[in-house]
């Protein structure tokens, strides 16, 4: 690419370029941080009616963008065309991480009128590092949800069929980049929350060891596990971004005393392909009922890795029946005590005159959340409640240690897991709105991970009807690296996350 | 699984529902908690019950004070505050 290329070159940059030709762009001055962010706000307005951001940060963005190019240019380094940062990389972050100064709303009525004082962690270093906020992404109701349907601003559409979701609950970071609205965006993943929606939208999304990324900052659902991370168009992309947000944060409680070196190197060089040959295991229990065309992915993904000479054999993790029960009563318990804070006294909505302090209490919770996480709450409430405790909570505190050790026996054979992200491809909006439990049977492949901490990433790998796919793959803690390695080796032997929505779709032209 | 005291649960957690909503949370949790019940019969023997992933105890930091926001920012979120407190209903009589 060459300075002073046309508009219509940088949209096509924008819409296919990987994070590293993007900074080698800016850095070689091919076009500015300035022009790279009015082409994402452009086409942020375009992709408008997909809803995937609710909050357009545009003018901050062009001035920091600006201070970026003024700093470029004063600077008397030379320009080597390797980037050598993030510096000017446009970027979405999902609302549920703090901004100071903008609205935070974690998609909720409840904080539809809060303002951060102060930025998450993950904020804070992508924005040292050079990125500029675009806005806000859309979400589920504080992170609860498979469809993306539960955000009090309304439904995100999938850039691939507006009738469809984007998954949830960070459809709207997913649905961002699938739109090439931003390259990058950043997303949070409790039980599947990146990875099912990265499968729905066909682009790259990694769930990070538990603790490896600081909640700081991070609007609370379950914490536990919660877990931020990355949405991307490859591998090497996300690992990029990854680079810069892990690490030990002393002010999350629950981060890993870890440095992440090795993932911070990547930021700089980029990913490299394992230099081992990996043996990568099937579990059979999520490989019992697939059939059809998502078989025949997963096949094919299987025959790619082979070809690299990489083996595979298969693995048991028997507990897996009770994943989805055990993260229902653990989720629901740690949401139920994380939002008792939303009392409409020091922050957030309140409701209008109430008569007493019950009533605020009452009515402005009632008010504030939608049904979904009054639902979340009332099971969890339930979970907790005297009776109950030990047959539910502590049941399902055991349960989740023998699922942890489930992955652990396997992975003494294994270096890596290949798996199913999502039981179909995108379903239609509305199909199951009506029917919480089977909703909640989306999470099914994915839910495991979470429960037991290990980093996860979605991968494109096909197309079941005319939609987007991803595989799973699933390593053992702080082995997040050979996870991005093993990915980007297979995104170097396959096309499937070049594919793009047709633009006429993903602009929201048509269904 | 035990009946679902439904006026408990949403006095236990702060909420209200009424007509519609409440026969529908009633028959939705009916469901949850029938789908969890699903694991009664695993057998957990005197397995540890797992709060964190990593096993990791909870840090504590240097006990030193840290003001790094001021109250006026935080109150400044508030839907009614004045004179450095939070305003609420009045809890208790004054006779």
């Amino acid at each position: 690419m060459v300075k002073g290329e046309s508009s219509k070159d940088l949209d096509s940059a924008l819409a296919s370029g990987s994070v590293a030709d993007l900074t080698a762009g800016l850095e070689l001055g091919a076009y500015s941080a300035t022009e790279l962010t009015e082409a994402c706000l452009s086409r942020a307005k375009e992709a408008q009616s997909l809803n995937s951001l609710i909050t357009l940060c545009d003018e901050d963005a062009r001035i920091a963008a600006q201070q970026i190019d003024k700093a470029r240019t004063s600077s008397q380094a030379p320009t080597t065309g390797q980037p050598s940062s993030l510096q000017g990389l446009p970027i979405a972050h999902k609302d549920i991480f703090c901004t100071e100064g903008v609205l935070t709303t974690c998609g909720s009525k409840m904080l539809s009128n809060f303002v951060a004082p102060y930025n998450a962690t993950v904020v804070e270093r992508l924005g040292a590092a050079g990125t500029v906020t675009l806005g806000k992404c859309n979400m589920d109701e504080f992170a609860m949800g498979s469809s993306n349907e539960n955000s009090f601003f309304g439904a995100v559409k999938n850039p691939w069929d507006l009738n469809r979701v984007p998954g949830g609950s960070s459809g709207g970071s997913a649905a961002a980049v699938a739109a090439g609205i931003v390259p990058v965006a950043t997303g949070t993943d409790t039980g599947g929350s990146i990875r099912q929606p990265a499968s729905f939208c066909g682009v790259t999304g990694i769930k990070p060891t538990y603790g490896r990324v600081s909640r700081f900052g991070m609007v609370a659902f379950a914490s536990s596990l919660d877990q931020g991370g990355v949405f991307a168009r490859t591998a090497d992309d996300a690992a990029r971004v990854l680079g810069v947000m892990a690490g030990f944060d002393e002010r999350d409680s629950t981060c890993a005393q870890d440095t992440a070196d090795e993932l911070r190197a990547v930021t700089l060089t980029g990913l490299e392909t394992p230099s081992d040959k990996l043996t990568i295991g099937l579990p059979k229990e999520y490989y019992a009922n697939l059939t059809g065309e998502l078989a025949k992915l997963l096949d094919d993904a299987r025959a790619v890795l082979e070809a690299q000479g990489h083996s595979v054999q298969e693995v048991e993790l028997p507990n897996t029946r009770f994943a989805i029960p055990s993260y229902y009563v653990i989720s629901g318990a740690e949401a139920s005590t994380n939002l008792s804070r939303y009392d409409g006294v020091r922050y957030g909505h309140r409701c209008e005159n109430p008569s007493d302090l019950n009533d605020l209490y009452t009515r402005t919770r009632s008010e504030g959340f939608g049904a979904e996480v009054q639902r979340r709450i009332l099971t969890g409430t339930y979970a907790l409640s005297v009776g109950y405790f030990d047959a539910y909570y502590l049941k399902a505190q055991k349960l989740r240690r023998l699922i942890q050790q489930d992955f652990l026996s396997a992975f003494a054979d294994v270096d890596v897991m290949l798996a199913p992200v999502t039981p179909g491809p995108a379903f239609e909006m509305g199909n199951l709105t009506d029917d919480p439990v089977q909703m909640y049977q989306q999470d099914i492949f994915t839910v495991p991970a979470s429960l037991a901490g290990l980093p996860a990433a979605s991968i494109p790998c096909g197309f079941v009807d005319d939609l987007p796919m991803g595989m799973q793959l699933i390593a053992p803690h702080f082995d997040d690296l050979k996870l991005l390695q093993l990915a980007h080796q297979y995104q170097q032997h396959t096309d499937w996350h070049n594919s793009r929505p047709p633009q006429t779709v993903a602009a929201g032209g048509k269904s | 699984m035990s009946e679902i005291n439904l006026h408990k649960l949403t006095a236990l957690a702060q909420l209200s529902l009424s007509g519609d909503a409440r026969d529908a949370a009633h028959k939705d949790l009916e469901a949850i908690i029938s789908m969890i019940d699903s694991f009664s019969d695993a057998d957990v023997g005197d397995t540890l019950p797992m709060s964190h992933p990593l096993d990791l105890t909870t840090r504590l930091r240097a006990d030193s004070a840290t003001a790094e926001i001021e109250r006026e920012t935080y109150q400044a979120l508030a839907p009614s505050a004045e004179g450095g407190h939070y305003l609420v209903p009045q809890v208790l009589d004054t006779d």
